[in-house]
């Protein structure tokens, strides 16, 4: 079953796309598709195991979101993701 | 590959990395997914100056991809998009089983080159992509049968050391080409010093290229030419084009890459000659 958390919109954030894609109602905005499989428990995957933010409202244990430090992906000085 | 390299003035190969299955146009809406989006963007490349294009696949949602099919309509797409541009498909795929990871090199023809993840990559706090040794024996096993080149990615120093041990207990056909990448998490940290130890590194008759991600990506680029090796650019690896500002396209990054290449006296090659001097079959 798909993250209760997982909805499809076209449109959010001020970002508007053809298609509807992944989002995320916990933090408020569209997948990165490399955790949309998460989301929807494709390849064993499972949010209550592989989702920090799905833990994190779920109130589960045993989840950091620092462990990693920060992603260069996240790093908005130029780097992968746009935040 | 060394700065005598760069003096001597060799060709750099500039590697376009299009897509990928990282991020998606949530990052940056230029950002090619659909197979039209790819090819035209992949032609829009090779018009710059790129010779090869790293290629992933996606669903319609932009979420990623691993069958065959869809890396079919990818490839076929970008190869009548382009004129002689060599195909890269990525075998990369977090937590994706090893039976789908193989799919990308099933496609007819098969990739020219394909990416051969050297180990671990950690991607934020609960998942890593694993890539044990038997699944890189697997895949480069599946490449050597089909006639594909593995691109070993070098995502930390550790990974030299599994470069060397696959070189001992597999035939790789010579120059090894490797791609040494920079950036945050699980791998090497970027630094002019940390590029140039990994160059320091490479196994004997490697040929390199310098991949670093976001803001990263101009300036360990431009050193990585400077030591005699090729570079990848391109939006899987930095969807921004300076602070702030979003890249355009693709083709915009590498643009930048051909000029500072030519500034440098490095002539751009072809990919006619990036298959020579990466050790490919020239194409009839």
């Amino acid at each position: 079953m798909p993250c209760p958390y997982l909805q499809f919109r076209d449109a959010a954030d001020g970002l508007a796309f053809d298609h509807e894609r992944p989002y995320c109602d916990v933090v408020e905005r569209f997948v990165q598709p490399v955790r949309a499989d998460v989301c929807q428990e494709r390849y064993d995957l499972d949010p209550a195991a592989h989702c920090e933010y799905y833990s994190d409202r779920e109130g589960l244990d045993g989840t950091r979101d620092d462990l990693d430090g920060p992603p260069v992906d996240l790093d908005s000085r130029g780097a992968g993701s746009r935040r | 590959m060394t700065y005598a390299a760069y003096l001597d003035g060799g060709p750099v190969v500039v590697t376009a990395a299009l897509t990928g299955g990282i991020h998606g146009k949530e990052a940056n809406p230029n950002l090619p997914e659909t197979p039209d989006e790819v090819a035209a963007a992949a032609a829009a490349c090779e018009a710059a100056g790129a010779a090869v294009v790293h290629l992933h696949a996606r669903r319609p949602t932009g979420e990623r991809a691993f069958d065959r099919e869809r890396f079919q309509a990818l490839t076929e797409a970008v190869r009548a998009a382009c004129d002689d541009v060599v195909v890269q498909h990525s075998t990369g795929g977090t937590a994706a089983p090893m039976q789908l990871r193989h799919e990308p090199l099933r496609t007819d023809p098969p990739p020219e080159m394909a990416s051969l993840d050297l180990g671990p990559v950690n991607r934020g706090a609960l998942l890593t992509a694993e890539n044990t040794r038997a699944t890189v024996d697997g895949l480069a096993a599946e490449m050597s049968d089909r006639g594909i080149k593995p691109e070993l990615e070098v995502f930390n120093d550790g990974h030299l050391n599994e470069a060397r041990a696959l070189l001992e207990r597999t035939d790789l056909a010579e120059p090894v080409s490797v791609t040494l990448i920079l950036g945050g998490g699980t791998l090497t940290p970027p630094s002019p010093r940390n590029l140039q130890h990994l160059v320091d590194n490479l196994p004997d008759g490697a040929v390199f290229t310098t991949l670093a991600f976001g803001r990263h990506q101009l300036p360990l680029t431009t050193m990585g030419l400077l030591l005699g090796g090729h570079v990848r650019v391109g939006l899987e690896d930095n969807v921004y084009y300076r602070h702030g500002e979003l890249a355009a396209s693709n083709a915009q990054l590498v643009e930048r890459a051909v000029a500072i290449a030519e500034r440098l006296e490095r002539p751009v090659a072809t990919p006619a000659e990036a298959r020579e001097l990466l050790g490919l079959p020239s194409r009839i």
